[in-house]
């Protein structure tokens, strides 16, 4: 559906004129279908995107919005010289595994989260130059124009009504049928994390293993989990 | 959704409530988004900071009288003196609260006013403090030249060691201390100076270059001058003349005598009207860049302040202030390094934005503002409506938390062994609250 197109069905469910709305501008109900994108997104982590990270000497720490403004969390880091996934740690994990972990130089293998807007690698390289390919889930771009298509499946898109026509009840203070079109919001968009779950399903099936060393040649899953 | 200005999410909270101001001012709003933008920082402790102290830990102020701290800004502070007598006076030494008490002064440790002066001296009764920036709130780790301290209580540390709070050596683990919050101490102590790049004299201009014993090139994209001169005269008139007489970067390419009249254009010229044998051997020099083609040496110009510090050992960070300029550029060597999450130090005003929380949370602010503006009792409350934005605040709180671990969703997540050594303290016993105290 187009912007325009799911504009005018909550206009609709509202029972207000779609081409001129007293009680709405366009312009907000506009703004509602982008917070409608984004709520959705939260909770089925449906859009994934990819970038690209230099690697810089001497450099540990990354921040997310030097890499992507648009970046919710990473589901995969792979180090681009040496054909690698980097394994998720965690700040104890390494603070356990090297005392000094931040003088140690060489090769990336793991990644450590420290905040939303910034993680590390280790071991950091000691010269410029290497790429981390970054895929990661996305928060949706906003919709530009009326006949801009949000980016998730055809099938989920009637969530972003729900969610326009209980932003829009909101406005009126009907609390009770507001929080209708909020419960069948949250329905739908459980149907949209299964649908988002084909991917998580497929990224899990490459995964790690549970045995010493496997899938990778190195002994790197051993130590780390 | 981008991230936008407080100004701009009371412009909506406005339309969802139906007023212009009539019943909740955009000042109560602009209130309630701070309020609310406290609490997904401060319960969802989404977001974390590093920084580094340098090693002796500096001050924005140290004082003497509770009262001088209203006047010490948003710079970490500290009181150095002790008072006695009734907190009348203020003591350096602990003999000097003896004396004030009139009862004969027993012999104490050198007192300080400063923790620097620590690297001048043996041992003093002060404790070594290192204060935290005022938007700490959790501290998460603390690291000592790069490696993780155990963070202990002062009972414990009391009850193992005499002398822990003077003992000089190796760092092993941090406290909370005994002093106001928002300090910790370090057990040893390390009291040698190790500080960082800091530009000097910053009131005076930005820092142009670095001293000091590490070796270090400058990387400018600036690479040649606007226009060249010889002389100081040349470099008075240009200083002075109004209107300017020539714009952009200006380069001197002599050489100033600092014992004779005469300027040089060789080193080695230099060295000879100065009287020294010369050393140094001449070489193809230009006035301008474009001269390179001609083989002359290009000479590098780092104009503008410092923007980073790149190291083939090490991360530098810049350590900001307020006003956007860059007053240190700090590494994890030698130095204190803290992991807090951190909460608003300030409240933020219309015009500005958020910037401590992703774009996302907008909407959580606007909610958890609407909940507060629906709650105020008066015109306008409905609690109905208000519970629901509570919700909607709350499950924003949640899902910022669970954000702040960016491997969540690249980790394998497994069931614990239920064979392996459960690690859970067990629960304490609990007494009624009415069991008597015994003492």
């Amino acid at each position: 559906m187009t912007r325009q197109e799911l504009r005018s069905r909550i206009f609709d469910a509202l029972n207000v004129s779609s081409t001129s709305p007293v009680f709405w501008s366009t312009e907000e109900m506009n703004d509602i279908l982008n917070e409608a994108q984004e709520a959705f997104a939260e909770e089925a982590k449906a859009i994934h995107r990819t970038a690209l990270i230099s690697l810089r000497p001497g450099a540990s720490y990354y921040t997310t919005a030097s890499i992507a403004a648009d970046m919710l969390a990473p589901i995969r880091l792979w180090m681009q010289t040496t054909n690698r996934r980097l394994t998720a740690v965690s700040l104890d994990q390494l603070d356990r595994y090297h005392e000094r972990w931040q003088e140690s130089s060489g090769t990336p293998e793991v990644w450590c989260p420290i905040s939303w807007d910034w993680f590390a690698v280790y071991p950091h390289p000691t010269v410029g130059g290497g790429v981390i390919r970054l895929d990661y889930i996305a928060f949706p771009r906003d919709l530009q124009h009326d006949d801009d298509k949000p980016e998730i499946f055809e099938s989920d898109q009637e969530t972003l009504i729900f969610y326009g026509v209980y932003q829009g009840l909101m406005k009126r203070w009907d609390i009770v049928t507001a929080l209708e079109a909020y419960g069948r919001f949250v329905d739908r968009m459980r149907s949209g994390v299964v649908n988002a779950g084909v991917q998580v399903r497929e990224s899990q099936a490459i995964q790690q293993g549970m045995a010493s060393g496997t899938p990778y040649r190195s002994d790197i899953g051993s130590r780390w989990s | 959704m981008d991230i936008t200005t407080l100004g701009v999410q009371i412009d909506k909270m406005q339309l969802v409530l139906h007023d212009d101001g009539a019943i909740w001012s955009r000042a109560e709003l602009l209130g309630y988004l701070n309020d609310a933008y406290d609490d997904l920082l401060s319960i969802g402790r989404c977001t974390t900071r590093l920084t580094q102290i340098c090693v002796p830990p500096r001050y924005g102020f140290t004082f003497c009288y509770e009262w001088e701290d209203a006047f010490t800004d948003d710079a970490p502070s500290r009181m150095m003196l002790w008072p006695a007598l009734t907190n009348l006076y203020r003591c350096t030494y602990y003999w000097e609260a003896e004396f004030l008490e009139g009862v004969t002064p027993t012999e104490s440790r050198a007192g300080i006013t400063q923790d620097w002066e620590r690297s001048h001296i043996a041992d003093a009764d002060h404790h070594f403090v290192y204060a935290l920036p005022h938007d700490t709130d959790l501290i998460r780790v603390v690291r000592w030249n790069n490696k993780r301290l155990n963070g202990t209580s002062v009972r414990d540390l009391d009850s193992n060691d005499s002398a822990w709070f003077r003992r000089v050596g190796e760092p092993w683990w941090w406290t909370e201390g005994t002093n106001r919050r928002g300090t910790i101490e370090l057990y040893n102590l390390r009291t040698d100076y190790t500080q960082a790049y800091n530009p000097q004299d910053f009131t005076e201009g930005f820092a142009r270059y670095f001293n000091g014993s590490r070796t270090y090139t400058v990387d400018s994209s600036v690479w040649t001058n606007d226009y060249a001169y010889a002389t100081n005269g040349d470099r008075y008139t240009l200083d002075h003349a109004v209107p300017a007489l020539l714009t952009g970067l200006g380069w001197r390419f002599t050489f100033a005598s600092l014992t004779t009249a005469y300027d040089s254009t060789q080193q080695w010229e230099l060295e000879q009207v100065q009287g020294t044998v010369p050393t140094t051997v001449g070489r193809l020099r230009g006035t301008f860049g474009w001269e390179r083609l001609f083989g002359v040496t290009l000479e590098e110009f780092a104009v503008g302040t410092i923007r980073g510090i790149t190291s083939e050992d090490r991360q530098y960070f810049a350590v900001g202030d307020t006003t956007g300029g860059i007053r240190a550029l700090q590494s994890s060597v030698d130095s204190v390094e803290i992991l807090h999450t951190v909460v608003p130090d300030v409240d933020l005003g219309e015009d500005d934005e958020p910037g401590l929380v992703p774009a996302c949370a907008m909407k959580y602010l606007r909610y958890g503002a609407l909940k507060r503006a629906l709650q105020h009792p008066g015109p306008g409350q409905n609690p109905k409506i208000a519970t629901h934005y509570s919700q909607r605040e709350q499950l924003g709180i949640k899902f910022l938390t669970k954000l702040s671990d960016l491997g969540y969703y690249d980790r394998v997540h497994v069931r614990a062994s239920v064979d392996g050594e459960d690690s859970t303290r067990l629960p304490y016993a609990r007494l009624p609250s009415n069991y008597p105290s015994v003492w």
